[in-house]
């Protein structure tokens, strides 16, 4: 691509000459990540302050020029690299940590700041920061909400996006703006995390932080077969214990790694589970017995207690240096990180298994046994291209059998280029329609980080579109009637909380639970039900779910804004869309780093960019303290929310509550 | 040995090393650089990436740079600033091998490309003054002397207030001035009327190869040393030889191969190779080590090479063993730093950690993989800029841990440290590790 010298000197004057480089080496250096793209840009900008990020996107803006804004460039998927050229945004140097602040427990940080050394300055404070990316140590979290990176402790605590408060972004047109929790209407903070820089440039954020747990326990157990070690994990869900991590492997891997490491793991098990509880002592004494019983049950061969912490340190070292086991073997690793819901993971991983020996594919074999996240770390060697384009159609096979399993192709790497045409395994054409619109909305020249996510010509290669449920096909009916009219309206459920005049499509038709999943502890149901009928069938099951009980629908409670909390319960979303169409994201999958999160885009809404008509969502086997429930509050027509309003909906069909609630 | 493999210059293959000894094996450059997954994991150990926060300044970056220009993506052109940057950065501190999963001898990779591009990186003056301790020890010994006698008497003090040091390619006399002792003693001074005739022992036991710090600036180091090996080995031989590692480093393979060559000849000679070789340079003890990979294709010298190798030794092997007894006598904070260059893990260094743990206790503080440490060999003259901003960090952290006394590896890389520690932080103190129980 051919940059204009009004360009580079607009950029020189902003940044400074040293920080705009146009040399052979520097753009060689900014062509990769950790993945196997290479792509090379045209000019490289270190930004030196976060200031400088606004203007320096108008002037790309002006000039046309595509940017991908990237720090440490890590990630596994390509998302750093620049497959039109263009420019390379350096945000490396944006390294403060601005503030810690115990009382209010959070941090301001920029965007640049390694997650490990944040760790490293909390951790004297008695603080830690709880998404633990295994890769903390070099990604920065600006690169974590950009991928929504999460890591073993994301069970029990969240992915990134559940920690943060705050963020500074500039918008792909160069405006600048301030997202939050705080904010009423769409959850901007949630649909920007995981957007692969493809929505905008994070500049600041604040994060939430939590006071260090004193007691840790930790256990290696070890288990005749997969389905053995999986059931382990649901039974100890099921008796309400949430561990703080847990991750397993296979025999090979358990072997690879004790081969390279020496840290003691058992090379004779089908499957090995590496638990660790926290909590009081007596909390931990509780569950340990538990645990070990569940052990029992499922035929564990050996369960190993960390003794000391020497010991402790011992077993998460042999985790830790998984990665490293297998890169000493070959010179690539590739790492996949498809998601299926819990109860599906033996059989996927069989099945993944016999992908890799059908093959001929070395590769060992870990997963986040609690949220059904595996990694397979595929070794070879990328100067034979035969072979690596063989492993990548291996490593397509395997994102293949985790949607056929109901779950997802990228849990937390992100989609980037890697992955972008296995976006069509997992979605169809009014899901892949919609991510293109949220990218036109607020990126209309397609400069912000593009050929990312979507996949090229979607509408021609993805699947045919899964029929509407019949129970749905009523409302679609009669939203068809009042766009042919263009008549104006407001979605409702129970209509309990604004009391909305005009006329309505209202949900309330819409009131089955479809599924009630015990074993990866998801319910699917239908918007229109009331949360206590819902509480009541849930009950009934001796399940327990985070909304209290409310006079609204569960569609309402979603919509209205007045339980943000209840958002991250939230995994799946079923909505028609002011157009009609109907989209599905998520399922009963915990982790998804797949697209852009819908959940997030309608979540507080009000329905003013479509109609939720199914949630699936997670439930618990203990009571969960009470969801605080907010008073109802007219939309905040946020900049962000201006621009997909007036994408989704060009003539303001869906109608949304202007004044407070009486 | 893979011969359709991509080399970096075909017209001169003596002066390059086509294969390294690895964690793994031998492997070859190409094998090397292609192990590299650019995970970044070698970035955030980098002192030099914790300064600039760019990918040029990166070892994954370096990695890359060699990589591209064997798959002959990119020319190696001594005319692009970004790549003399990215090549005189380099402290070849081996930080990023040992973070690196693959274990990838990024050092060894940038001194290939200095070598290509006939890099100098050290100033002029200062670069043909030590290249002659390779070609011709004795005049360097001569003029040495004399450099140090009129330095004191004030002779530099004169260049500088005269600005003389000012004028291009001088500026370095300021840094070396500012890092000298003040107060030194001679050699002949410290060693008795026996040991200044070492040269002559006729059964010998031990050869002591002295640093060069040792031999002229620190001569306390030379005299520790001497006491340390004598009460295990008696009489010792003293034997200024060059080795070769200033031209492995600044100049070319083939040259530092012609000095090493002499120095396993003169090794030979002296009671048929038996004799242990002991260095207070953590810096030689490394590359004696390392010296099998610059006879790889030669057998006969490859199998010499690694005799002498194993004939090696670094001064600690020599310090009586320690007992947990004065854990506790300590009073302030003892630190560990490398200094040193190709490694930051080795034998050495794990075997002086556990001293240190048993000797202090608590009061122990490792130096953490983010900390700065000390630079070595010429990086304070070759990039001053960089040098002063990575002093300034290991400083920082040794005045956060609140120690008052750091043990380097080195003598070079001790003396470097204190001249920063004098300025920002003079309650601790650098030493090089042989003072460690004194």
């Amino acid at each position: 691509m051919h940059i204009p010298l009004p360009a580079i000197q607009a950029l020189q004057a902003l940044v400074g000459p040293q920080n705009v480089q146009t040399d052979e080496v520097s753009l060689w250096l900014h062509a990769y990540d950790c993945s196997l793209s290479r792509m090379r840009p045209d000019i490289v900008v270190h930004i030196p302050s976060a200031d400088l990020v606004a203007p320096v996107v108008q002037v790309l803006n002006r000039f046309r020029l595509p940017f991908v804004a990237r720090a440490a460039a890590t990630n596994h998927a390509g998302s750093c690299s620049t497959p039109l050229g263009g420019v390379v945004l350096n945000l490396s140097g944006l390294n403060r940590i601005l503030q810690i602040n115990t009382q209010e427990r959070y941090a301001l940080v920029e965007p640049g700041v390694i997650t490990g050394q944040l760790q490293e300055a909390l951790a004297p404070l008695g603080f830690f920061y709880a998404p633990d990316p295994a890769s903390e140590r070099v990604c920065t979290l600006g690169g974590n909400m950009a991928q929504n990176a999460s890591g073993a402790r994301c069970l029990k605590y969240g992915s990134t996006l559940d920690h943060i408060l705050e963020a500074q972004c500039v918008l792909p047109t160069g405006e600048t703006c301030v997202l939050s929790r705080q904010d009423t209407g769409t959850d901007g903070l949630g649909l920007l995390t995981g957007s692969e820089g493809t929505l905008g440039i994070i500049t600041q954020l604040k994060i939430k932080i939590l006071p260090i747990v004193p007691h840790l326990k930790t256990f290696l157990a070890t288990f005749p077969s997969l389905e053995d070690c999986v059931q382990t994990v649901t039974d100890l869900i099921g008796k309400g214990i949430t561990p703080r991590c847990m991750e397993a492997m296979d025999q090979l891997t358990a072997q690879t790694i004790e081969d390279f490491a020496h840290v003691g793991y058992p090379t004779d098990a089908a499957a090995s589970l590496l638990l660790e509880l926290e909590g009081s002592p007596e909390q931990i004494q509780q569950e340990e017995v538990l645990f070990s019983q569940l052990c029992q049950q499922n035929h564990v061969q050996k369960l190993y207690p960390a003794l000391r912490e020497k010991d402790r340190l011992k077993i998460w070292q042999g985790r830790q240096t998984a990665y490293a086991a297998m890169a000493r073997l070959a010179p690539n690793v590739l790492v996949c990180d498809g998601t299926v819901p819990r109860s599906e993971l033996p059989r996927t991983l069989r099945k993944v298994r016999h992908i890799l020996e059908e093959n001929q594919v070395r590769a060992s074999l870990l997963f986040h046994a609690g949220d059904g996240n595996f990694h397979p770390q595929i070794i070879f060697d990328e100067r034979n291209r035969w072979r690596t384009q063989q492993i990548n159609q291996v490593a397509k096979l395997i994102l293949r059998a985790c949607v056929e399993a109901g779950g997802t192709i990228s849990g937390e790497h992100g989609i980037g280029t890697e992955k972008r045409s296995s976006m069509l395994f997992q979605y169809d054409t009014p899901t892949l329609d919609l991510f293109s619109r949220l990218k036109h909305a607020l990126d209309p020249n397609n400069l912000a980080n593009p050929s990312k996510i979507i996949p090229v010509g979607y509408r021609e290669k993805a699947s045919v579109p899964t029929p509407i449920p019949s129970t749905v096909r009523q409302l679609t009916d009669r939203l068809q009637q009042l766009i042919a009219q263009k008549k104006p309206f407001y979605v409702t459920g129970n209509n309990s909380v604004f009391h909305l005049p005009k006329e309505h499509l209202s949900a309330q038709a819409l009131d089955q639970v479809i599924d009630i999943d015990r074993d990866n502890y998801t319910v699917t149901a239908q918007a229109g039900i009331s949360v206590k009928q819902l509480l009541r069938i849930l009950s009934k099951q001796g399940l327990f779910f985070a909304l209290p009980p409310t006079a609204g629908t569960l569609g309402g409670a979603f919509s209205s804004g007045c339980f943000p909390d209840f958002y991250s319960h939230v995994i799946g979303i079923e909505a028609l869309l002011p157009d009609a169409s109907y989209v599905r994201y998520g399922g009963k999958i915990t982790k998804n780093a797949t697209g852009y999160n819908l959940i997030r885009l309608f979540a507080g809404a009000q329905g003013s960019l479509g109609l939720v008509t199914q949630l699936t969502f997670k439930v618990y086997a203990k009571p969960l303290d009470p969801i605080i429930c907010k008073p109802a509050k007219p939309l905040q027509k946020t900049i962000l929310w201006r621009k997909i309003k007036e994408a989704l909906d060009p003539n303001r069909l869906f109608q949304y509550p202007q004044e407070k609630p009486a | 040995m893979n011969p359709s493999a991509p080399r970096l210059e075909l017209r001169h293959p003596e002066r390059h090393i086509w294969e390294f000894q690895t964690e793994f094996g031998w492997r070859e450059q190409y094998d090397c650089v292609a192990h590299c997954t650019r995970c970044g994991c070698c970035a955030q150990t980098c002192p030099i990436y914790q300064i600039k926060h760019q990918e040029s300044f990166s070892p994954r970056g370096r990695n890359q740079t060699l990589r591209l220009v064997l798959e002959k993506k990119l020319n190696l052109t001594p005319s692009n600033p970004t790549l003399i940057a990215l090549l005189e950065s380099c402290t070849l501190c081996g930080r990023c091998t040992q973070a690196c999963a693959g274990k990838i001898p990024t050092a060894e990779h940038v001194l290939e490309l200095r070598r290509t591009l006939h890099l100098r990186v050290l100033p002029r003056l200062l670069f043909s003054f030590l290249r002659l301790r390779d070609v011709r020890p004795q005049l360097f010994a001569k003029l040495t002397r004399i450099a140090l006698f009129l330095r004191r008497w004030k002779a530099i003090k004169l260049l500088r207030v005269l600005q003389f040091t000012k004028i291009p390619g001088l500026s370095w006399l300021n840094r070396l001035d500012d890092m000298l002792p003040n107060f030194y003693s001679s050699l002949d001074s410290i060693l008795t009327a026996e040991e200044k005739n070492l040269c002559a022992v006729t059964a010998p036991t031990a050869i002591y190869l002295p640093s060069l710090e040792a031999e002229f600036i620190l001569p306390q180091i030379a005299r520790r040393t001497l006491d340390l090996i004598k009460k295990q080995q008696t009489p010792v031989i003293w034997r200024n030889f060059p080795t070769g590692l200033f031209a492995y480093i600044y100049a070319d393979v083939y040259q530092s191969r012609r000095t090493l060559l002499r120095l396993m000849r003169r090794h030979t000679k002296t009671a048929h190779g038996k004799l242990p070789l002991v260095t207070d340079s953590i810096d030689i003890y490394l590359f004696l080590k390392r010296a099998p990979q610059l006879f790889r294709n030669k057998k006969y010298w490859q199998i010499r090479a690694q005799k002498l190798a194993d004939c090696t030794r670094f001064v600690t092997d020599y310090l009586p063993p320690v007992q947990n007894t004065s854990a506790t006598s300590v009073s302030g904070n003892i630190r560990l730093d490398s200094g040193s260059l190709f490694e930051r893990e080795n034998d050495i260094l794990e075997q002086i950690r556990q001293i240190c743990y048993t000797l202090f206790g608590k009061n122990f503080v490792e130096c953490s993989y983010t900390d700065a440490d000390t630079p070595a060999f010429g990086y304070a003259f070759s990039a001053q800029n960089c040098a002063e901003q990575i002093g300034l960090k290991t400083v920082e952290a040794i005045a956060r841990t609140q120690t008052k006394k750091v043990f380097v590896l080195s003598g070079l890389a001790a003396l470097e440290l204190n001249y920063f520690l004098k300025r920002f932080y003079p309650a601790a103190q650098a030493q090089h590790v042989i003072h460690i129980n004194e």
